[in-house]
C-alpha cells in the first residue's frame, strides 16, 4: 500500500495540535500535583493523562507517516495568555479549559469533514472526537459550584472568554491560511543563511 | 521572616525548584524566561494554601516576591 505523504502545511497543523495538547498536559500535571483538594486531584490527573495521551496520538500519527513533529512553542493556550493574561484562579482555568475543549471539538469536527484531510489524520481525529464526548462533565459541575460560591461570575466570564476565543480562532485560522507562504519564505531564508555561513 | 513569608517561600521553592535561601523579595517573574505554567501553579497553590482568592486585575500588580507576600498578608489579615 502506498503511503500518502503529509504536506508541509499538514505537518505544521498536526504539530500545532500536538503542541497544544502537550501544553494542556503540562499545565494540568502541575495543578494535579499541587492541589490540596482531594476530588480535584483525581479530575486534574485524569485530564492531564487525557491531554498527554492526545499529544502522544498526534506524535504517533505524524511519525507513522514518516515525519517528526515540528517544535512549536506558540500554542492556542499561549494565545489565550497573551490576550487575557494568566488565569487568576482555578475557576478561571477550568472555564478557559472548557471553552478551549469546545473549540477543539468544533475544529476537529470541521477538519474531519474536510475531503482533502489525510486518511490517517481522519482516523486520529475520529478517535479523539469519540474520546472527547462527555469527558468534561466534571468541569461543568465544578464551575456551577464555583459560581454558587461566588468564586466566578460564570455567565459574564463565559461571554468574555468566548468572545476572546472567537477572535483568537479567527487569527489562528488566518495564520494557517498564510502558513504556506510563510514556510516557503522561511525555507528560502534558511537556505540563504546556511549558504552564507559556509 | 514571619510565618506567612516562610510558607510562601517554601511554596515558591517547590514550584520553581529553588532553595529557600535563593529566594529574595526582589526576585521578579516578569521576565520572559519564567515558565508561565509554573506561575499559574504558584498562583493556584498560594490561594489554596492560604484560603484566599485573587481577582484577575490583581495579578498584574504582582511582579516580585515582595508584591506577592504583601498581597497575601493583606488578604489573610483582612479575613481575620
Amino acid at each position: 500500500m502506498t503511503m500518502i505523504a503529509l504536506t508541509k502545511e499538514e505537518l505544521w497543523v498536526l504539530s500545532y495540535y500536538r503542541a497544544s495538547e502537550l501544553a494542556g498536559a503540562l499545565l494540568f500535571g502541575r495543578l494535579a500535583r499541587r492541589t490540596q483538594d482531594d476530588e480535584m486531584r483525581v479530575h486534574l490527573t485524569g485530564h492531564f493523562a487525557e491531554e498527554a495521551g492526545h499529544a502522544w496520538q498526534w506524535t504517533k500519527t505524524i511519525h507513522n507517516l514518516g515525519h517528526f513533529p515540528l517544535m512549536i512553542t506558540e500554542t492556542y493556550q499561549s494565545a489565550y495568555a497573551k490576550e487575557i493574561g494568566l488565569p487568576a484562579s482555578m475557576p478561571e482555568i477550568l472555564l478557559l479549559t472548557k471553552i478551549f475543549e469546545e473549540r477543539i471539538f468544533g475544529h476537529f469536527t470541521k477538519h474531519l469533514a474536510n475531503p482533502t484531510a489525510h486518511p490517517a489524520v481522519k482516523v486520529t481525529l475520529a478517535r479523539m472526537l469519540k474520546e472527547e464526548e462527555g469527558h468534561l462533565g466534571w468541569i461543568d459541575k465544578k464551575l456551577i459550584d464555583y459560581d454558587k460560591e461566588g468564586m466566578i461570575e460564570l455567565a459574564k466570564k463565559t461571554d468574555e472568554y468566548r468572545s476572546i476565543d472567537e477572535r483568537i480562532y479567527g487569527e489562528v485560522m488566518q495564520y494557517e491560511k498564510n502558513l504556506w507562504d510563510f514556510l516557503e519564505k522561511n525555507e528560502q531564508y534558511n537556505k540563504r543563511n546556511i549558504s552564507d555561513h559556509r | 521572616m514571619n510565618n506567612i513569608t516562610k510558607e510562601i517561600y517554601q511554596i515558591i521553592g517547590e514550584v520553581f525548584d529553588l532553595k529557600n535561601d535563593a529566594i529574595t523579595p526582589e526576585m521578579s517573574w516578569s521576565s520572559n524566561d519564567v515558565d508561565s505554567f509554573a506561575l499559574v501553579e504558584l498562583i493556584v497553590a498560594v490561594q489554596e494554601h492560604f484560603h484566599i482568592n485573587f481577582a484577575s486585575d490583581e495579578l498584574g500588580k504582582l511582579s516580585t516576591v515582595a508584591d506577592l507576600v504583601g498581597m497575601i498578608e493583606s488578604k489573610v489579615s483582612a479575613r481575620q
